[in-house]
């Protein structure tokens, strides 16, 4: 059986938490251009209303029937949530048609996120879906790049440099040349326990050398930082750091890059 | 309150005097002249309802502090959750059930999610978890009790102590604590300048006093337009004003003094019951009002006002029309002329849904909102899709204006001698109804007038009002 939970955003205010929790909330109705919203059309429509409509699809009725369903539609959100059962049996019909409607609905549903995160990000969502299985899913996804982590950590305990280097990337200003090999490490790896998916990304850049490098004259101040833009002298050479990279690795631009690279040289 | 009128007249310095300005009286008695003026300005005008359904008919309540609190009665919860289980009371024998809490009292009779009763055959005992349980089935024709109805979770409830014929003991009652409130008032002012220009229209306010007598008092009728102006704006705090303070009630916002700008909720921020709607049906106002109701059951004098839009008095008529029409509905079709007025070739239509008297004995009126149609509001909201009125319009706020406990539901709470405060700064004239003297306060070639008024509406029960939105993509 799969089960979703539909939840509503917790309100703070002034009232008791009992009062709050007690208060009656309900995802109604919406305009969808100038019809109610519906939850599933067509053939779907078809199959999974007629035994809650009481005429036959094609009944002259049918269409103001139909009207009225959708647009007296009520999900009362407690604040425990409601669980709706959205499983199908082996030919794609619902158990519970009721609750796979209605579950079809809210994926519509102005006022419902898919998630917790994209009702918090957005002021105009009061619900959520939460989803068990995509939880799961997410946090498995999660596991996995942990465990990449892992692997690019303990191949990058062989090569000093690029643990300097990635070091550099991953926080800017740590100064790298000044620690020791131990010391690297240890930064590194609690990095990478901290956002396993940013220490990966960067792990398995295939630009870190550059990027390195970039970080470095930034800090030596061979490179300007202005916003987000690289400027040397007076000219702006990247809009951003992807800009940059692409500059570095433009056999046209090898005069000036080389010329940066004695400047830091020299002041290093 | 019938004989009570607002005139408009010119002003005549012969019986217009300071003794009779309604500027004095206000100064001297705030507390008994604001309702007064909301009453008649809200009677004449229609435009503050919130306001002169709460102070202008008396529901006001004013107070030392810019904070009050207040009791809530909250639902009781009379059922308890099964913590775990042993044995299922077969064959008359004592089972044992583990509650949370020690809410069910030794000797009352429970009854399981599935109706079957037992009775608690001794004190509950402290055990991990919550309080054990023994319990008996009542009937010896039950052979056990349902394993689903003393699973964790499943729900039984209390309901009667059954004792022994003789020597039983008394027992006791549970009782929950009502919540407290703690809310805020808030201060709002407007002002309006003019110049040194002679005035000559007043507003003359004939207002009754005891055995039937009345007695006029008048202002400026410009003034009288910015006050009316002024309750607008006031209203328009006590249905949308928020807090301007965190729930631990610190308050966060400063004024360039530095002094704390404090506002109470507005009457959307009490409500906390929310729902949507697009096209309105009959059964949906069913389900919505049953749901309000089903809370109400301790209320007296049972009334719930349907303040709205011209868009939602339409959709409520609509609504109960297409009810009434419905091809399944014919018992309600009445040949009496409900709905056509006239004779021959003279007809027009009638008859328009405005009340909804539920079987309950409750009764929704409604109540018309300009703000929710010419509001600033609802000017800026979107437009509903079929009518092109703001969606604002189409807002539906059932408010509880029931009694409990002797109280009203909705009142609103005034800063004492701060219920409406008014005052001039005369610069080269004075204006009509204040006091002159040949020392002015500035040089201006003209005079300001200021209103001030320290106020909240209070909402008593927050779960027994809805605010219905429509809701469109």
């Amino acid at each position: 059986m799969r089960k979703i939970i539909i939840r509503r955003k917790e309100v703070l205010n002034h009232l008791p938490k009992e009062i709050r929790a007690g208060a009656k909330v309900t995802i109604g109705s919406i305009y969808v251009g100038r019809q109610p919203l519906k939850g599933v059309e067509g053939e779907e429509a078809k199959i999974l209303l007629k035994d809650i409509i009481d005429v036959p699809y094609g009944h002259v009725e049918w269409p103001k029937k139909e009207k009225e369903f959708w647009a007296s539609m009520r999900v009362k959100v407690p604040f425990e949530g409601v669980e709706l059962d959205i499983s199908k049996d082996e030919e794609g019909n619902p158990f519970n048609p009721i609750d796979y409607l209605t579950y079809q609905w809210c994926l519509k549903h102005r006022l419902v996120a898919s998630t917790k995160e994209e009702m918090e990000k957005d002021g105009r969502k009061k619900f959520y879906i939460y989803d068990p299985e995509k939880d799961l899913l997410k946090k498995n996804a999660a596991v996995k790049i942990s465990k990449e982590a892992d692997k690019e950590f303990i191949k990058l305990t062989g090569n000093v440099d690029k643990m300097r280097m990635l070091l550099r990337v991953l926080s800017a200003g740590s100064k790298p040349e000044s620690l020791t090999d131990m010391e690297v490490e240890n930064m590194l790896y609690d990095i990478k326990n901290q956002n396993a998916a940013k220490f990966l990304k960067y792990a398995i850049d295939k630009d870190l050398e550059i990027r390195s490098e970039i970080s470095e004259m930034i800090e030596y101040g061979v490179i300007r930082l202005i916003g987000n833009q690289h400027i040397y002298i007076d000219e702006t050479i990247g809009e951003n750091i992807t800009d940059t990279i692409v500059y570095f690795k433009n056999k046209k631009n090898s005069g000036a890059v080389n010329a940066m690279r004695a400047q830091l040289k020299e002041l290093k | 309150m019938a004989l009570m009128q607002v005139l408009k007249t010119y002003y005549n310095d012969q019986q217009m005097t300071d003794t009779n300005s309604l500027v004095n009286a206000l100064m001297e008695k705030p507390e008994e002249l604001s309702p007064i003026i909301t009453h008649l300005a809200g009677r004449e005008e229609k435009k503050f309802p919130l306001s002169f359904l709460t102070e202008g008919v008396g529901n006001t309540k004013s107070i030392d502090r810019f904070e009050y609190e207040y009791r809530v009665k909250t639902h009781e919860v009379n059922v308890r959750p099964v913590v775990s289980s042993t044995g299922t009371g077969a064959g008359g024998a004592i089972f044992t059930v583990v509650f949370p809490d020690k809410w069910f009292i030794f000797p009352y009779t429970l009854v399981s999610q599935s109706g079957v009763l037992a009775r608690i055959m001794a004190e509950p005992q402290p055990v991990s978890g919550g309080y054990e349980y023994k319990l008996k089935l009542v009937s010896p024709d039950q052979s056990s009790m349902p394993s689903a109805d003393i699973a964790a979770g499943a729900l039984f409830g209390m309901l009667y102590a059954n004792v022994g014929v003789d020597f039983s003991r008394g027992n006791a009652s549970n009782w929950a604590a009502p919540g407290l409130v703690r809310s805020k008032i808030g201060t709002i002012r407007k002002s309006y300048h003019f110049a040194g220009n002679a005035k000559d229209y007043v507003a003359q306010f004939e207002l009754p006093m005891k055995e039937g007598r009345t007695t006029k008092l008048w202002m400026d009728y410009e003034e009288y337009r910015h006050m009316l102006k002024f309750k607008e704006e006031c209203e328009m705090y006590y249905w949308y004003g928020e807090k301007t303070y965190d729930n631990n009630g610190v308050n966060q916002m400063l004024d360039e003094n530095g002094q704390p700008v404090i506002s109470g909720p507005g009457l959307f921020e009490q409500i906390i019951n929310k729902d949507t709607y697009s096209t309105l049906t009959q059964s949906k106002i069913e389900d919505v009002i049953g749901d309000l109701f089903y809370g109400m059951t301790d209320a007296t004098d049972k009334q719930v006002t349907l303040f709205t839009g011209i868009g939602g008095a339409r959709e409520f008529d609509r609504a109960l029309r297409n009810y009434y029409s419905g091809s399944g509905n014919n018992y309600l079709q009445t040949t009496e002329a409900k709905f056509i007025t006239g004779s021959g070739r003279s007809l027009g239509i009638t008859g328009y849904f405005t009340s909804y008297d539920h079987i309950d004995g409750h009764s929704v009126n409604v109540v018309k909102v300009p703000l929710f149609d010419h509001g600033p509001v609802a000017q800026a909201s979107n437009k509903h899709p079929e009518s092109g009125l703001p969606l604002e319009s189409y807002r539906m706020v059932f408010v509880d204006q029931s009694t409990y406990d002797g109280q009203n539901n909705l009142q609103m709470i005034n800063k004492k001698g701060r219920e409406m405060l008014r005052w001039c700064v005369a610069g080269s004239v004075v204006p009509n109804g204040f006091t002159s003297t040949d020392t002015r306060a500035s040089d201006i070639d003209g005079a300001s007038v200021h209103m001030l008024k320290t106020a909240g509406v209070l909402l008593r029960r927050f779960d027994t009002s809805l605010d219905l939105q429509c809701v469109a993509s």
